[in-house]
C-alpha cells in the first residue's frame, strides 16, 4: 500500500507482565514501527526460533510510546501460539511485521464511545490514550466475563476516562452485556448519541452494536479479528463477507477496522 | 569464485532455482517491500481465471500440526484486470514471471491462455493449475485423470510456444502416470506438488473449521511427502521438474535438487517470513561457495542410492 510503511524486524522482548490469570502484556523497543503506528492497526508476530507453531499471530497494538519507542501487546491465552508467547522471557527474540491494516478514523470526530468485549479492549486502550492526549473525552464501555477477567480498568480511570464496566456474571459493575449497557446509556443521556462508536469484540457483540447504532443514526466502526497467514493481502485467507454477501473483504488490508454496514457479522 | 546458480527449464534459463509458489505470493507487488524480486529465479502469480472469482466463504485457513490448511477458492481478479492492473508491475521485473492459469473447463483454460498470448512477451511461461483441491469444478477433477491431463495439455500446447508447466496433484495413487501424460502431450516442465487434501474439525461446534469443509495442506510436514513424489516423477519422466512442498530453508532446496528437481517453489514459508525467498537465494550461494560447487546444476538428481 502506498503511503504506508511496513517493517519486518527482529526484536528482543523487553518486558512481560501478567495482568490477570489469562491476560499478559509484552513490550518491545521498535521505534521505527512505533513511528508509523496508529490505533486499530496490528502487528504480525512470531518466534523466529521455531516453525511450530507455524504462522504469525496478528495482535492489535495495545499501547505505543513515540518518545521512548516502545510498543505493547495485550494477549489472552487462547491457543498454542499465545501459550508459547506467554512462556517467553525478556531477551527472547521475536519477529515483528507491521504496522498492518487500517486504523480507527478518530481525529475528526466530536466524541467517541469505545466499546470493548474481553480481549477486544486491546486496540481501544491505544485509541483512548491517543484521544485523551489530543483533548478528547472518550467514554469507555467494556465487558468482561467476570471480575477476574477485568483488565486495565484502573489505568483508564487514572487517565480520567469515563469508564463503564459490565460483567456477564454481575461480579463487577453492570450485570449484563456491554451492548445492554450502551443501550441504557444512549436511552438515558440523549447527548451521548452524537458520539461515534469504536468497537472491538466477538461477532455477536458487533452485530448487536450495529443494530443499536442504526437505531440512533450513530456512526460506528468495528475492528475485526480473523484467521490469517500473511497479514498483508497475499494469502487472501482472512476474508469476511460484505453486508450484502456478494463479495469478501480481507481483514488485513480492507480492515481490520470496518465502517458500519460494511460487513456481515452473521445472523 | 561466484558459483553459477543458473538452471534451465527446457529452453528457459533462470538465474537461480528459486521461484515462489502460486497463491502464496499474490501478484508479486505485495512482496516488493520485503524482497528484491529480481534476486529470485522467478515468481509464479496467483491462479488467473477467465472471470474474477470472489473465493470461498470463511474460514479460509487454519493452522494444523506441521502446517496449515487453506481453502481460498482461487480468489483472483480475472484475466482482464490481471492484464490491465497487475501486468504493468510484473512486466517491469527482470526475474522470470510465470502466470498460473486455472479454469472450470478446458474451454476456460484455453480462453485465458488465448487472451494472455496476446501480451505474452512479458511472461516467461504458464503454469497450468490442474490440481486445486478447493473448487468444485475443474482443477483437481482434471488433474486426477491422466487422460484429462493429456487432453488439456495438448489443447494448450497448440495455443502457445511459451514454457508450459503442468502443476500436479499428489492426491492420486500414481503421480508418475500424470507426469507422463503431461510430457507426452507436449508439456515442457512439471511442477509438483500442489497441496494434500485435509480436514480440520471443531469439536465444540461439531463442524468443520473451514467454510469449504476440506482444504489443502501445506507447510513443513509436507516436505518428505513431496520429496517422495519428486522421486517417483524423476524415475518416470525426462522433462524438468520443479519441486514444491514445505521448503523453508536452502537445505530444503538442496534436498529437492538432489532428489531430482531442477528448480523449486517456495510456498507457505512466504507467509511466515515474507523475505525468505531472497534469503534462500543468498544462502544457496554461500552453500555452493563453501562446498566448491561451481554450478548448482551438478546437484540435480545426484542422490546416491546405492548402499
Amino acid at each position: 500500500m502506498t503511503g504506508r510503511k511496513r517493517i519486518l524486524q527482529n526484536c528482543e522482548l523487553a518486558e512481560k507482565e501478567w495482568l490477570n490469570a489469562s491476560y499478559y502484556r509484552l513490550r518491545f523497543y521498535a521505534p521505527e514501527i512505533v513511528k508509523n503506528s496508529h490505533p486499530g492497526q496490528f502487528i504480525n508476530l512470531r518466534s523466529p526460533e521455531t516453525l511450530d507453531p507455524l504462522l504469525r499471530r496478528p495482535l492489535s497494538i495495545f499501547r505505543c510510546n513515540g518518545e521512548k519507542g516502545w510498543i505493547e501487546f495485550l494477549i489472552k491465552l487462547v491457543g498454542r501460539g499465545t501459550q508459547l508467547f506467554s512462556q517467553t522471557k525478556p531477551g527472547d527474540r521475536f519477529s515483528l511485521l507491521g504496522p498492518l491494516g487500517n486504523s480507527f478514523p478518530w481525529q475528526n470526530i466530536k466524541n467517541g464511545i469505545l466499546v470493548g468485549g474481553g480481549i477486544g479492549i486491546a486496540p481501544l486502550v491505544f485509541l483512548a490514550e491517543e484521544m485523551i492526549q489530543s483533548g478528547k473525552k472518550p467514554t469507555l464501555i467494556w465487558g468482561f466475563q467476570s471480575k477476574e477477567e477485568l483488565c486495565c480498568v484502573d489505568k483508564m480511570k487514572a487517565l480520567q476516562a469515563g469508564i463503564h464496566v459490565a460483567t456477564d456474571d454481575g461480579s463487577y459493575g453492570f450485570h449484563g452485556l456491554v451492548t445492554e449497557k450502551l443501550a441504557r446509556l444512549l436511552h438515558e443521556s440523549p447527548e451521548s448519541r452524537d458520539a461515534t462508536v469504536f468497537a472491538c469484540g466477538p461477532n455477536p457483540m458487533m452485530a448487536a452494536l450495529e443494530k443499536i447504532c442504526a437505531n440512533y443514526f450513530m456512526e460506528a466502526y468495528f475492528s475485526l479479528e480473523a484467521h490469517m497467514a500473511c497479514g498483508f493481502g497475499a494469502c487472501a485467507g482472512c476474508a469476511v463477507p460484505s453486508h450484502d454477501r456478494k463479495k469478501y473483504y480481507l481483514v488485513c488490508e480492507d480492515g481490520p477496522v470496518f465502517h458500519k454496514g460494511d460487513v456481515y457479522f452473521g445472523s | 569464485m561466484v558459483p553459477d546458480l543458473s538452471i534451465n527449464l527446457g529452453k528457459t534459463k533462470l538465474d537461480n532455482p528459486v521461484l515462489t509458489a502460486s497463491g502464496t505470493f499474490g501478484y508479486g507487488e505485495e512482496f516488493q517491500e520485503f524482497v528484491n524480486l529480481n534476486r529470485l529465479g522467478g515468481i509464479v502469480t496467483k491462479s488467473i481465471t477467465p472471470r474474477p472469482r470472489i473465493g470461498n466463504p470463511p474460514h479460509r485457513l487454519v493452522e494444523v500440526p506441521g502446517g496449515m490448511l487453506n481453502a481460498i477458492g482461487l480468489a483472483n481478479v480475472g484475466v482482464e484486470k490481471f492484464i490491465s492492473e497487475k501486468m504493468p508491475f510484473l512486466s517491469e521485473l527482470k526475474c522470470k514471471v510465470i502466470v498460473n492459469v486455472a479454469g472450470e473447463s478446458i474451454n476456460e483454460y484455453e480462453s485465458v491462455i488465448a487472451r494472455l498470448a496476446e501480451v505474452e512477451d512479458h511472461f516467461a511461461g504458464y503454469e497450468i493449475n490442474l490440481s486445486c483441491p478447493n473448487v468444485k469444478e475443474g482443477g483437481l477433477t482434471f488433474g486426477k485423470d491422466a487422460g484429462q491431463v493429456f487432453k488439456i495439455t495438448s489443447a494448450l500446447r497448440k495455443l502457445t510456444d511459451k514454457m508450459l508447466i503442468i502443476k500436479l496433484t499428489p492426491n492420486v495413487s500414481d503421480i508418475g502416470e500424470l507426469g507422463l501424460a503431461a510430457q507426452e502431450a507436449g508439456g515442457d516442465v512439471l511442477s509438483a506438488i500442489n497441496t494434500f487434501v485435509g480436514l480440520a474439525v471443531n469439536v465444540e461446534k461439531r463442524r468443520p473449521v473451514l467454510g469449504n469443509i476440506t482444504g489443502g495442506f501445506s507447510g513443513p510436514a509436507l516436505k518428505s511427502l513431496a520429496l517422495a513424489k519428486i522421486w517417483e516423477l524423476k524415475n518416470t519422466v525426462s522433462i524438468p521438474i520443479i519441486g514444491i512442498g514445505g521448503i523453508f530453508t536452502h537445505k530444503d532446496v538442496l534436498e529437492f535438487m538432489l532428489v531430482g528437481a531442477s528448480a523449486v517453489q517456495i510456498g507457505t514459508a512466504n507467509f511466515v517470513e515474507p523475505d525468505v525467498s531472497q534469503k534462500i537465494v543468498g544462502d544457496l550461494e554461500k552453500y555452493c561457495s563453501g562446498h566448491q560447487i561451481s554450478q548448482i546444476t551438478e546437484l540435480i538428481g545426484s542422490l546416491e542410492t546405492r548402499f
